[in-house]
């Protein structure tokens, strides 16, 4: 009987010192609505604070047959310096245009025009590539690079090199598949005082995309009249996401800013109507400098897609 | 002012119960048979600027950490106190102790009877290896987490251990926010069942439940206020062998150290050991995840631990390798092994010389704890995100990753590797030879940019008598790495007049270094005088900086230059 006692005894003890609670949601699911950003987070620990990436538009089209193999390089280079650079495909002017019945795909957008236009695309051969939207003093202070001038790698090479920024930029995407809401944040340090005027462009690419293209390598036993017609274009500028009609973005820094400040930029906007799978989508962010309409920072996430 | 005012009454308290006893003791009084006893332990240091070594400019000039235990026993009665002072605290010691100079921060008061065993007041406790519950003293790393409470102990039975606290842990000179409310019970098998009372096999099972209690806070997260562990043990004893396990798990305990997440804890203690005259082995085993378990969850460094997670690295004593790259145990995650072999060759054997040789070798390989995070395949990134608070769609019930205990990660923490050579050579001289090999993962347990360490280590230890009253013994050490601050040497001679005297001279040198500013000396000489229980110890020179660690609990120790005293005494 006393074995008894003291069991029951023991097990009120035990009940004593065995109090907990168990969460299962610890923070409940914001409530989302249609047209209503919830913006992402951004992880300021993975910001980049070291170096400028090398931000690199190479204009092409669907019917320029040395393209793919330029492309090729261009994407070689990138794989090997994927922390530090990115690549955009702009399709624009007359390689890029729709020909019915073999080329029916339609890559060309609003900017990608611009930016054509803007850069006199019409007087370089094709394919071309402008890095950072820069000049290079060592290659003889030139904006656009191409067969006709110099080769784009060895100025990326030589953009590669840089070890200082003024900018942390850093980047998160949602896309809210359901409501349609695509909400882009951006966080930006200044990481030492600056005195100008800088903007924030933000672009959509589509990466991955399956579709016909001219390509000189193949053969035409395989391809007939060269068309590859299920050829992957990487990186397609799918559009400017900013609403403003600027081609540098919005603005974001006008005057002086103290190193050490923070800056949230935050883009509710729609996913641009070409866009195949928008799992495959790339939001892109870059800092211009409005007065010299360079690209002084960069950087590029993938969409979450929820 | 109030610990000011508590000491004074302490000491009244003391002298009034001395002059009761003076009073009564010819009558054979109450108090007859009333013991008082205790220790004093002083350890100062007086700093000089340094800059070479980075020792830090101290204001004071001089820091004192110094202790008082005071204990009275009568019967079934023991009191006790114990005061602290810290003018200001030694460099290296945490500056909280600082808050107030003097005081009492430990008091308690004890009736046994019975097989009951109360005590009110402060205390320590450990349950099994402590993997769920250990509140100790470790004055050398300035630990303390003592409970203030309540604490019974009760053996209802020949063979059957219960113990029941409740009460808040010593935080500094403060109390933990949090409570902590406990249960252990332990059965001797050979004692409870009276037919197992002589058998070879000794059987030990015990079983512990702790639960702490905080209120939420401010968090946007649904905190659990009260978090709930158990532990579960066994030990097997039979002839020469032995096998002992704990398995502790750990409910929801979003902490500041493992970002906030809602994942159970859980740890595996296993060891196995054989012995036999002259030769003995032992291999443990553990494997530990999410098993911080502190009575608040904001605390850091050793702060307001519940819990210890017992160390599977040798404690190394000799100054290199005990003190540039000690093992500090990670109870978020790790996955060690250890194993220890000591053998004694016999005397008179060929090998064995004259004297005989003891051969002891240790080895130790702990490695991460793979995980997979739901948020991010980089650690960082996914700890990042779980520090915001924020709702994360791919991890809904913030349990920040997948694993299991057997999940070895590739990330190696520790290795070590050492062999002890010991051997008498004459009757008047005595040589120990070791070698060990580390690698070291730094960066993650002292946050230094760099690979793992690679290091070896060499020490030669003799030991010549002259007489019954002279000694000379000596050190010579030496450390090789491509890393960190590079290869040290180190030598030591200390001459030992019996039963008084110690002299030691020491250097250390760090001619490796790679920047040559910095390949320093540190020369150090002291002299300890020793009386009975009285032991002084007087010295002046350089400290390096390091790490001191005690059973994988380590604490830094800054650079320092001055002179040093300690002092310690019993009664």
């Amino acid at each position: 009987m006393n074995s008894l006692k003291h069991s029951f005894l023991l097990i009120a003890i035990a009940g004593f010192f065995t109090a907990c609670n168990k969460v299962d949601l610890p923070i409940p699911k914001p409530v989302e609505v249609a047209g209503v950003c919830i913006f992402p987070e951004i992880d300021s620990n993975a910001i980049n604070r070291d170096f400028r990436k090398t931000y690199v538009e190479e204009f092409t089209g669907h019917k320029c047959i040395t393209c793919p193999a330029n492309t090729t390089l261009l994407l070689q280079q990138l794989e090997e310096n994927k922390e530090r650079m990115i690549v955009v495909s702009v399709h624009a002017g007359g390689f890029a245009k729709v020909d019915l019945p073999d080329y029916p795909t339609d890559f060309n957008t609003p900017y990608g025009t611009d930016l054509f236009q803007h850069f006199s695309m019409a007087t370089q051969p094709i394919p071309s590539a402008v890095i950072n939207r820069d000049t290079f003093p060592t290659f003889n202070d030139l904006l656009v690079f191409n067969q006709a001038t110099t080769f784009w790698d060895k100025p990326i090479d030589e953009a590669n090199t840089n070890s200082s920024t003024d900018f942390g930029l850093g980047i998160a995407a949602e896309y809210a598949e359901e409501l349609g809401n695509f909400c882009i944040k951006s966080s930006i340090e200044v990481l030492s005082t600056i005195t100008g005027n800088y903007n924030l462009l933000v672009l959509c690419v589509e990466d991955s995309i399956i579709a016909e293209q001219l390509d000189a390598r193949v053969s035409e036993d395989e391809y007939p009249k060269k068309i590859v017609t299920d050829y992957m274009h990487r990186h397609v500028l799918r559009g400017k996401l900013n609403n403003d009609q600027s081609i540098n973005g919005d603005p974001l820094i006008s005057g002086t800013i103290e190193a050490g400040t923070w800056i949230d930029y935050e883009l509710n906007t729609v996913m641009p109507a070409n866009v195949v799978s928008t799992e495959n989508t790339h939001v892109i962010a870059l800092i211009v400098n409005a007065d010299t309409e360079e690209v002084v920072q960069s950087e590029e996430v993938h969409v979450h897609v929820r | 002012m109030k610990q000011l005012q508590l000491l004074s009454s302490t000491f009244l308290l003391v002298f009034l119960c001395t002059q009761t006893l003076t009073a009564q003791d010819e009558g054979g009084g109450l108090l007859d048979g009333l013991q008082i006893h205790g220790n004093f332990d002083v350890y100062g240091q007086q700093y000089n600027k340094d800059s070479i070594i980075g020792a830090p400019v101290v204001p004071q000039k001089s820091g004192i950490n110094a202790f008082t235990n005071l204990i009275a026993t009568k019967g079934k009665f023991t009191a006790g106190v114990r005061i602290e002072s810290y003018l200001p605290p030694v460099q290296g010691f945490d500056v909280r102790y600082g808050n107030q100079p003097i005081g009492v921060p430990f008091r308690y008061a004890t009736f046994k009877q019975d097989g009951l065993e109360v005590t009110a007041g402060n205390f320590y406790e450990q349950f099994g290896n402590g993997l769920i519950l250990r509140a100790y003293e470790e004055r050398a790393l300035g630990i303390d987490n003592a409970f203030d409470g309540i604490r019974v102990k009760y053996s209802p039975y020949k063979g059957v251990y219960l113990k029941g606290l409740v009460g808040n842990q010593r935080y500094y000179w403060q109390k933990s926010d949090g409570i902590v409310r406990a249960f252990d019970s332990e059965f001797q098998l050979n004692e409870l069942i009276s037919q197992l009372e002589t058998r070879a096999l000794r059987i030990s099972l015990g079983g512990s439940v702790v639960s702490k209690f905080q209120a939420g806070g401010t968090s946007s997260l649904k905190l659990p206020e009260n978090v709930a562990g158990g532990a579960g043990r066994f030990q097997l004893n039979w002839k020469d062998f032995g096998l002992m396990g704990e398995y502790a798990y750990k409910a929801n305990d979003p902490t500041k150290s493992n970002h906030y997440i809602y994942k159970e804890g859980q740890g595996l203690f296993m060891s196995a050991t054989y012995s036999r005259k002259g030769f003995g082995v032992n291999i443990s085993a553990k494997s530990i995840d999410n098993m911080e378990f502190r009575s608040d969850r904001e605390a850091g460094l050793n702060d307001l631990f519940i819990n210890y997670l017992p160390a599977l690295t040798r404690q190394h004593t000799y100054n290199l390798a005990a003190t540039l790259y000690p093992y500090a145990t990670q109870p978020n995650g790790e996955v060690g092994i250890q194993g220890d072999l000591i053998y004694k060759i016999k005397r008179g054997s060929k090998i064995g010389g004259k004297y005989g040789t003891t051969i002891q070798i240790n080895v130790s390989l702990i490695n991460a704890l793979k995980r997979d995070y739901y948020t991010s395949e980089n650690i960082d990134t996914a700890n990042a995100l779980l520090d915001q608070q924020v709702y994360l769609d791919a991890d809904p019930g913030r349990k920040g990753y997948k694993t299991n205990l057997l999940n070895i990660g590739d990330s190696v923490y520790y290795r070590d590797f050492n062999i002890e050579i010991d051997r008498k050579f004459t009757k008047h001289f005595k040589l120990k030879a070791t070698y060990a090999f580390q690698e070291y993962n730094i960066a993650l347990i002292q946050n230094k940019v760099s690979d793992n360490v690679v290091a070896h280590i060499g020490v030669v230890e003799g030991l010549h008598t002259f007489g019954k009253k002279h000694s000379i013994r000596w050190e010579a050490q030496t450390l090789f790495t491509d890393q960190d601050q590079g290869d040290w040497i180190f030598g030591l001679i200390e001459y030992g007049y019996s039963p008084h005297w110690i002299v030691t001279i020491l250097n250390q040198y760090n001619y490796g270094n790679k920047v040559e500013d910095l390949r320093v000396n540190y020369p150090t000489a002291q002299v300890t005088y020793i009386q009975n229980a009285l032991r002084m110890s007087i010295g002046y020179g350089r400290q390096r900086a390091g790490i001191f660690c005690v059973g994988g609990v380590c604490r830094n120790v800054p650079a320092a230059n001055g002179l040093t005293v300690a002092i310690t005494s019993s009664f």
